[in-house]
């Protein structure tokens, strides 16, 4: 296929937004009748002849040897067509792809292997058995009759205590992972990421004014309505067919690819409609599991989890404990910054990032600074991406900090963000300079807000104490590769035709570009996502790259088109077809506009002359990153009795680039924000010491409802980036960067207490009080000592490097793993 | 969830007769917002569901003047909160009833259900413990009363003999001078369960001092529990803040909380140091005004 | 485990479904019906996923018991249209962007539609209040309660044309 020359960068030509029929207006959603009549099929809404249900069996246990497991009874149990267990699984896999069975490739510290644990469980409710049977009554009695024999063993659920060197062992084949190479005795340090720049320790020292402070978040989940669902079916000739929720149906394909060591051709996978995912449905979790036993029944198998087993072994956000020390001249210009982040990553290895750090320190210009982020393990589900993972906790500890330096300096908190405001050219932690981005106009914004300008409003419910607080952020947007057809019908419609889960609405958009340079209106445009034999390969929703990558592509696609229109529309005029103009779905010949053809009227000849129909495509595989950022104004009212505390209003300033449905942007600012709240008050996973989950339902999960969120303002921002279709930026994570932070900035300024650790409603905020009347700093008085470390000695590598390493500018603003792929191992 | 057996009895007899028959093991079905949830996520497996739907008269809510406000056991909270007798005369029903769950909940939920789960965090029990209602309770020996104060034993016990089902509750008539409130904390606004609560209710002699007074604590026992060192405080006295503050702290040391992942021990007594206060003060002017 | 008949009404037409006892109305919409707008979000009336109106109250479904759906009507997301013309609701939740994932859109949709019907114009807390029950992960709420406030005055307009 071939693209046609086409203007990179939109954004170059003069931004003459004015003349943009489409883009920019607030069309609505493009499936939006489906939705709101009941007719959209999400996962658990298919069902096939002959289907089975599926059901997990999870451990009791958060740590234990699994001695024996008896499933014969469960076996036996009529309308029971499969039982699975982790022993099994290298044979079933061996099986199906024709291959020796490999037993030692399940018996790794891998959660992508062991969809059923093996010889030992690492958290509580993991999976250990899954069976088939004709109803989900018969699934669960066939789950009591199974006999699992468990051996105990020491629990660790804090990462502080999993770092000292008695923490008992969660993986036995863990080896620290550092920059210098591995290190040769198992560990609960997964990996030690060591990131540096000049020499922080002077520069502390040469500061006028220092903070400190050690600050915590807790374990939460992603709170996707939808639980994972999937429809697996496997058929004579060797195929199997995916219906699944998921991010991605191409990485769903691949992830099985791997996973059943057979070529992807022999997998067709269909993503359903999605009920929301954030990140976690990037990653499988069902779809292994649901095709073994379609495999092993022979019959097609719908599995649905739980809300507990959602919660209680899907993949949440880790929880972190942060020591930030800030050191800034009392002008307020930052001189040095040290941070050590522990991540607590759950079970297994893999789920943390340097995007917590990028995050915290990303929106300013630290000239010094150290970080060292410890990815620890611990008997709880390993965790996941979540909307811009592990931003918010960077950020919440970072922008607390902040705030406590302007204090401390007499200084606004909008001030001294300003003054330390990264530009373009200078250098974000992984030393990538930020190319166009328009951070200072968010915090201008808000600056210039009413409601900061003015004073601050009085409390609206008698007794309580008004507070407002600011925070800031950034995600460096994602990219990938993207693909997308335009098939021209012969009635001047388009068809877009892309391989892309529409997690954000991102429909709609690129059904809004498609318009835009079809110069067709947006009713006649339709956009489908069909699977994996018929769409054209598209790397995972995430990351927020579709507006970004997807978009480009489907630009690319629309210009190809109206091209190759052009070309068939001036064999049709018998002239060259740089003599033929076009406007709003109409082509001419310049010197003789009397004639027109639609292009519709040319789709049709074109199909009859045996040219064949017009299809445009167009696909991206690079683009530079264009990061965005947002600085948030959250007003909260405190009840200094009980520690209550509401959020009464949200001004959220963020740079969209070119805002190309404005109402899809507040949407994906809106619902970061909220998540964002729920983050700062009320969710968070609570274990018990023998490491079960207390709060595996929504009633002790507290997600914030309709009462507890308050009216959030949106301002736009529109900076264009230097790449991608009319300076478009990706929009769904950062919303949710700065919201914690802001929330604990504003009950401070409310009540004066200082919360340090997440969720903060409550008691906490009752003993922050406490702690300010009394002088007792206590950020200060935990010591983040983290005394021996246990990584295990590290061999001689060949990769030895003298200093930590700094990212090299192809692996960019955030680490690859931040973008939810699922695990291909 | 597993199989049982599904009655739906036509009258209270029949229903008492079917309990008597079919013996322990069986669980009695009024709005199912507890009893579903038990079944799928707490391993409860009842042997026989015996339903109340089909019972005629079990969802009245009606004033009878003798005996007060009746309530049906099948009565949804939504009917409660809503019928005009409850809201001109026992507002602190309206205010516990209405801050169960959601409105989905309270459509389907019913007050008899909520007293028979007897959660210590029940939001219905300490305002009609407040108030001084009387269960009436049905088996197949008869019919006997029961004064709500002896109803709960335990967290999720009470006592209910077997074969006995609740059939009605009865409030009594309110004194003129009188007056209640009903507070708890949550940390979201609505579908939250109580961390700690408080009912209060006053009743004020001629002179404006205390004639009578109940301040019953919920979420902080086993069981809702009555603050009688509240209450003496308070008897006889004119209810100033300063007595009123000193009612509150003495509430603290009636309540009996555990540390639990709603909230810590220490938290809990503050709480309702607090929650005590607010609606005694609340209550008092009710009573007053 | 002996099955037994169901008489209840779903969208206006009467139905007689085969159950065991321990299935749930969602089940009987999902399963035997074919509904599957509503939605299982939690299983526990926690999320409100799975709200229609049952005797015109909204309800959470998934705490219904089967067998006590018997001679009661039922309303659910796909009885909200008529004659194939979006109810004012579905036409307003569209237009002002009241959902993005639409995995809770039935269920808010229930509760908005029971709300308007006996409350013609309510404030926003009033909404907020009469939503609290349904979960929504993407939106915020925000666009929510703008989009009932459009669909009350819709409503309250062509009532206003009707009578005339």
């Amino acid at each position: 296929m071939t693209t046609t020359e086409l203007p990179r960068t939109v954004t170059e030509a003069p931004a003459d937004t004015a003349t943009h029929v489409v883009i920019g207006q607030r069309v609505a959603k493009i499936e939006g009748v489906d939705k709101v009549t009941g007719k959209a099929l999400y996962g658990a809404d298919t069902s096939r002849p002959g289907m089975l249900w599926g059901k997990m069996l999870p451990s009791p246990h958060a740590h234990a040897m699994i001695i024996s497991i008896d499933v014969s009874a469960a076996r036996a149990l009529p309308g029971v067509f499969a039982v699975i267990t982790g022993a099994d699984l290298p044979t079933i896999v061996a099986r199906i792809s024709d291959t020796d069975a490999a037993p030692e490739e399940f018996d790794t510290p891998s959660r992508g292997k062991q969809i059923l644990a093996w010889k030992k469980v690492v958290f509580f409710g993991q999976p250990v058995a899954a069976v088939a049977a004709v109803t989900q009554a018969i699934a669960e009695e066939a789950l009591t009759l199974i006999k699992v024999e468990y051996s105990p063993l020491p629990v660790v659920i804090d990462p502080e205590a999993a770092m000292r060197p008695d923490a008992p062992l969660v993986q036995n084949a863990v080896y620290t992972e550092t920059f210098s190479g591995k290190a040769t005795t198992p560990s609960n340090l997964a990996k030690l990421t060591e990131l540096s720049r000049g020499n922080v320790d002077e520069a502390i020292s040469n500061s006028d004014v220092t903070v400190s402070g050690t600050f915590r978040t807790a374990m939460v989940h992603q709170g996707y309505i939808e639980p994972q669902a999937c429809l697996a079916e496997y058929s004579a000739d060797g195929r199997f067919t995916i219906w699944t929720s998921t991010q991605g149906q191409f990485g769903v394909r691949g992830g099985l690819s791997g996973f059943l060591k057979i070529p992807p051709r022999r997998i067709r996978v269909t993503a359903s409609e999605i009920g929301g995912g954030f990140g976690a449905k990037g990653a499988m979790t069902l779809e292994p599991i649901c095709t073994l036993l379609a495999y092993s029944a022979g019959r097609p198998v719908k599995m649905q989890l739980t809300r507990s087993e959602v919660l209680r072994a899907t993949r949440p956000a880790p929880d972190a404990v942060m020591h930030v020390t800030l050191g800034a001249r009392k002008d307020g210009t930052l001189l040095g910054a040290r941070a050590a982040f522990i991540w607590d990553v759950g079970a297994y290895p893999g789920g943390g990032s340097v995007g917590g750090i990028n995050c915290g320190f990303g929106p300013y210009i630290v000239p010094a600074y150290s970080y060292d982020g410890y990815d620890v393990l611990t008997n709880r589900p390993s965790t996941g991406a979540y909307r811009a993972p592990n931003g918010p906790q960077g950020a919440f500890a970072v922008e607390s900090a902040l705030d406590m330096l302007a204090s401390k300096l007499g200084m606004s908190p909008v001030a001294l963000r300003l003054k330390n405001a990264v530009r373009e050219g200078d250098r974000n932690p992984s030393d990538v300079p930020y190319p166009r981005i328009g951070f200072r106009e968010t915090l201008e914004a808000i600056e210039n807000h009413p409601v900061w300008a003015s004073p601050k409003a009085a409390s609206s419910r008698p007794g309580w104490l008004r507070g407002r607080g600011v925070a800031c952020g950034l995600w460096g947007g994602g990219v990938g590769t993207s693909m997308a057809h335009v098939n021209i019908g012969e009635d001047g419609s388009a068809v877009i035709v892309t391989g892309a889960v529409d997690l954000a609405g991102t429909r709609t958009t690129m059904a809004q570009i498609a318009a835009e340079e079809l110069q067709i209106p947006f009713e006649r445009v339709n956009i489908v996502q069909p699977d994996t034999d018929t769409a054209p390969f598209n790397n995972p929703t995430g990351g927020s790259r579709i507006t970004y990558s997807l978009g480009t592509a489907v630009y690319r696609a629309s210009i190809d088109a109206r091209t190759k229109l052009k070309q068939r529309a001036s064999q049709q005029f018998r002239c060259p077809a740089d003599e033929v103009d076009y406007r709003d779905g109409e082509f001419w010949v310049r010197s003789d506009p009397s004639v027109r053809l639609t292009i519709g009227q040319v789709a049709r000849s074109a199909a009859g002359s045996g040219d064949g129909p017009v299809v445009g495509t167009g696909e991206v595989t690079h683009l530079l990153r264009a990061p965005a950022f947002a600085t948030q104004l959250v007003e909260v009212e405190v009840d200094p009795e009980t520690g209550a505390v509401q959020v009464v209003n949200v001004i959220a300033a963020q740079d969209v680039g070119r805002a190309i449905n404005p109402t899809a942007c507040e949407g994906q600012i809106q619902g970061g924000v909220v998540q964002g709240i729920g983050w700062a008050l009320t969710e968070g996973y609570v274990y018990d010491e023998q490491g079960r989950l207390r709060n595996p339902g929504l009633l002790d999960y507290r997600m914030p409802t309709a009462l507890d969120a308050p009216n959030i303002e949106c301002v736009l921002v529109e900076v264009p980036a230097i790449d991608g279709p009319y300076g478009v930026r990706g929009v769904g994570e950062v919303p949710i960067v700065p919201t914690p932070a802001a929330v604990a900035n504003a009950v401070f300024d409310a009540c004066a207490g200082r919360v340090t650790s997440l969720p903060l409603s409550g008691e906490p905020v009752i003993l922050a009080i406490n702690d300010t009347k009394s002088g007792v700093d206590r950020s200060q008085m935990v010591t983040f000592n983290l005394g021996p470390i246990s990584t295990g000695s590290t061999g001689a590598s060949e990769t030895a490097v003298d200093e930590p390493k700094l990212a090299t500018e192809v692996e960019d603003y955030c680490a690859e793993d931040d973008v939810a792929e699922p695990e291909l191992e | 969830m597993r199989a049982f057996a599904y009655h739906a009895p036509a009258s209270l007899a029949e229903a008492v007769a079917i309990l008597r028959r079919e013996g322990p093991g069986g669980r009695v079905l009024a709005g199912g917002t507890d009893l579903l949830v038990q079944m799928k996520e707490r391993g409860v497996v009842p042997r026989y569901v015996l339903s109340l739907r089909a019972v005629a008269d079990l969802s009245h809510v009606s004033f009878k003047p003798g005996r007060g406000l009746v309530i049906g056991s099948r009565a949804s909270l939504t009917d409660v909160i809503t019928n005009p007798i409850v809201v001109e005369r026992y507002p602190i029903l309206v205010e516990s009833a209405g801050l169960v769950g959601s409105h989905q909940i309270q459509n389907l939920g019913t007050v008899g259900g909520n007293l028979c789960n007897a959660a210590p965090s029940a939001d219905t029990a300490p305002p009609l413990i407040a108030l001084g209602a009387i269960l009436h309770l049905h088996s197949d020996q008869g019919e006997r009363e029961l004064p709500i104060t002896d109803f709960f034993v335990g967290p999720g016990r009470t006592a209910l003999g077997e074969g006995e089902l609740l059939a009605e509750i009865s409030v009594p008539e309110p004194h003129p001078r009188s007056g209640g409130a009903y507070e708890r904390y949550t940390p979201r606004q609505e579908m939250d369960i109580a961390v700690a609560s408080v009912a209060s209710f006053v009743t004020l002699a001629a002179d404006g001092s205390v004639a009578g007074v109940r301040i019953i604590l919920g979420a902080v026992g086993p069981t809702p529990l009555q603050a009688h060192a509240a209450e003496a405080v308070l008897i006889g006295k004119r209810p100033t803040a300063d007595v009123i503050e000193s009612a509150a702290i003495a509430a603290v040391s009636d309540s009996r909380p555990i540390s639990d992942q709603r909230g810590s021990e220490t938290y809990r007594k503050h709480l309702i140091n607090v929650l005590a206060r607010r609606t005694l003060d609340r209550a008092v002017a009710s009573a007053q005004g | 485990m002996a099955k037994m008949i169901v008489n209840v009404e779903v969208n206006g037409e009467r139905q007689e479904l085969l159950t065991e006892p321990y299935r749930t109305l969602l089940d009987l919409l999902r399963d035997n019906l074919s509904l599957t707008g509503t939605k299982e979000g939690c299983g526990t009336g926690d999320c409100g996923a799975c709200t229609v109106l049952l005797d015109g109250r909204p309800v959470n479904s998934c705490l219904v018991l089967a067998p006590e759906a018997e001679g009661r009507h039922v309303t659910t997301v796909e009885g909200l249209a008529e004659d194939n013309r979006l109810h004012p609701i579905q036409t307003a939740f569209i237009e002002e962007g009241g959902l993005q994932c639409g995995i809770c859109t039935p269920g808010m949709l229930m509760s908005a539609v029971a709300l308007l019907r006996s409350n013609a114009e309510p404030s926003e807390q009033a909404i907020r209040y009469a939503i609290s029950g349904n979960l929504c992960r993407c939106t915020g709420y925000d666009k929510i309660v703008r989009a009932i406030e459009v669909a009350s005055k819709t409503m309250q307009a062509d009532a206003a044309i009707a009578s005339h």
